[in-house]
């Protein structure tokens, strides 16, 4: 047994026991990103020197008696657009390729102060724009399963780096299913919290009122480890609950008998591949034998879901990426004339090709004479989009719907037919646009041998029903979850 | 690069190589005519995809802008540590005498 192939629950387990020690699993760990990184890609940047001298530290104090939180001396990564103090945070782009931020994003605190420990920033879509990690300015990342696939996106450095045992969990972000469709293509659980769940402060924003911070794992029991640590009030996002939350890890235990879980018609069309459809099928029949009650219902508007996400995120990401002008910080081009040509050059040699697409959609959404049509209409429907989802979270505890409509697609492949890219969002926007939690399980293999992921939706600020339920679900269900033959 | 005047800009009603200028002039990215063919065939895509939405009656639909309606988030007007000057500033392309510098902005 490879120490890198443990949870982080049971690489807990063994450093309690003085079994194991923090170097031990950096060791492993890092013996591991130095036979896969190469053919995975996952970091963008790596921090071997800081995590041992870290590591070190750890050991010091457990060596001297100190109590052992869960995290406590466990190798994690970091999307690369989030904030981490005195380590280069590049969003993927070019224009912050130089970006060294003076402060630590609070998901980063938290999980810091709690005794993790960081050993690389992850590779993603250029500023969160894509949904494969092809679109980041350094590198394309593989998928750990078949490497001419790829890991999803945009947070598809972390789902790669947690699949490949190149760290035991990480963070990512999630603004139209960044964390999910990754976590489901890389055969991982992947969790998006309820908006205002989790802190934002220095995750760099994209689309401000869809995105949250969540966390990639191996397992639901380390996914309800992180979420205690992450879960809370912070003053310093304006969007931030101060709403208390029970033990995730003690809610795990209850059982599921009498859940009401609700299958929205919407989700199984057309255009869903059929092992999807069959793997889901075999988890309902699952979910069912535990004492869940299964029931079709509708979310009548799904449909909508799509353009009042593209409307909204991309009006945000104008607006958002503005900051992004080569004064304070990033990348400033040489050889302008004046200020207006100094933005122009710079935002143009700075920016890749789908971000400035997405800025101009999102600009041309929020002009005078589109405003109403566009951007204020899109907010109305958002409304109802998310008195569709409230009124049927007054009848279901949860609803279950595909994390993607296929396995994972090949590199080069499907972004080139942006239609089937943008469709697979069907899948995971609309839990954006109504700000609920939603976690990826895997739950099949397709006849490639590739992972299939359901996801768990949840009412607002419901994240413990969906955990208990992904958690009895994978100790219950018989289905095997396999590791990636790298 | 053509530059617009920043006063009284305006986009026309068509969807044309002006009307693209106009977009690029006030997102601050180049205008580049032989890419103006590909940014309006995504323009029209993204109005038809808009579209769809007109379907649905929302005049007494009130906008929904932060999911959860908090407004007005306020902390205590007191004095909060905050980051030094010249960690600021290491990140800044141009600096001078503890400043950042920005391009002449009075014509």
């Amino acid at each position: 047994m490879n120490l890198y192939d443990l949870t982080l629950h049971e690489a807990h387990e063994k450093i309690l026991e003085k079994e194991i020690s923090s170097k031990d699993l950096l060791d492993s760990v890092f013996d591991r990103i130095d036979k896969v990184e190469d053919k995975v890609n996952s970091f963008i940047t790596i921090t071997k020197e800081k995590a041992y001298e870290a590591a070190n530290e750890i050991d010091k104090k457990i060596a001297q008696g100190e109590i052992v939180g869960s995290l406590l001396g466990i190798p994690m990564a970091v999307k690369d657009n989030i904030c981490t103090k005195d380590v280069k945070t590049t969003c993927g782009s070019k224009m912050l390729e130089n970006f060294i931020p003076p402060y630590n994003a609070e998901a980063c605190e938290r999980l810091e102060n709690a005794g993790a420990i960081m050993i690389g920033k992850t590779n993603m879509d250029e500023l969160g724009m894509g949904s494969s990690t092809e679109n980041s300015y350094y590198k394309i990342t593989k998928n750990p399963w078949n490497l001419d696939m790829v890991p999803g996106g945009s947070s598809g450095g972390s789902a790669a780096a947690v699949a490949a045992g190149e760290a035991f969990y990480a963070l990512g972000t999630d603004t139209g299913g960044s964390i999910r469709q990754p976590a489901s293509f890389c055969g991982i659980v992947g969790m998006k919290p309820s908006y205002g769940a989790v802190s934002r402060y220095g995750a760099m924003a994209y689309a401000s009122s869809l995105e949250q911070v969540g966390v990639l794992t191996k397992d639901v029991y380390d996914c309800a480890i992180i979420l205690n640590y992450l879960y809370g009030y912070d003053p310093k996002d304006s969007t931030s609950l101060n709403i208390p939350h029970d033990n995730f890890i003690e809610g795990l235990k209850k059982d599921i008998k009498g859940l009401k879980i609700g299958i929205p018609k919407e989700y199984y069309g057309t255009g869903i591949d059929d092992e999807v459809k069959d793997s889901i099928k075999t988890a309902l029949k699952a979910f069912e034998s535990l004492g869940a009650c299964i029931e079709e219902t509708s979310l009548a508007y799904s449909e909508y879901s799509l353009p009042v996400y593209y409307i909204i995120a991309l009006s945000e990401a104008s607006s958002n990426f503005s900051r992004l002008d080569g004064v304070r910080y990033g990348y400033k081009a040489d050889g302008y004339k004046d200020l207006d040509d100094m933005y122009i050059k710079s935002r143009s040699l700075g920016l890749g090709e789908e971000v400035k697409n997405r800025i101009l959609l999102g600009t041309h959404s929020l002009i005078d004479k589109n405003y109403k049509t566009h951007y204020d209409k899109a907010i109305r429907v958002r409304r109802l989009i998310k008195e569709d989802f409230d009124k049927t979270f007054q009848k279901y505890d949860l609803l279950i719907i595909p994390a993607y409509p296929t396995a994972a697609f090949e590199i080069g492949g499907k972004v080139k037919d942006e239609g089937a890219m943008y469709m697979g969002d069907l899948c995971t926007v609309p839990v954006n646009v109504a700000g609920v939690p939603a976690m990826t399980v895997p739950c099949g293999y397709n006849s490639n041998g590739l992972p299939i992921g359901m996801q768990l939706v949840g009412k607002h600020m419901g994240e413990a029903t969906i955990l208990r339920a992904g958690y009895a679900y994978e100790n219950n269900a018989g289905f095997t979850r396999l590791k990636p033959k790298l | 690069m053509k530059k617009l005047s920043r006063i009284g800009l305006k986009g026309g009603e068509k969807m044309d190589k002006g009307y693209i200028e106009y977009i690029c002039s006030l997102a601050k990215l180049e205008y580049d005519e032989k890419d103006s063919d590909r940014i309006i065939g995504k323009m029209k895509a993204f109005d038809k995809y808009a579209e769809k939405l007109a379907d649905i009656d929302t005049k007494d639909i009130k906008p929904l802008v932060n999911i959860n309606e908090t407004i007005n988030v306020l902390r205590d007007d007191v004095v909060m540590p905050s980051l030094e000057r010249n960690i600021i500033l290491e990140n800044a392309p141009e600096k001078l005498y503890g400043c950042i510098k920005v391009s002449k902005i009075i014509e």
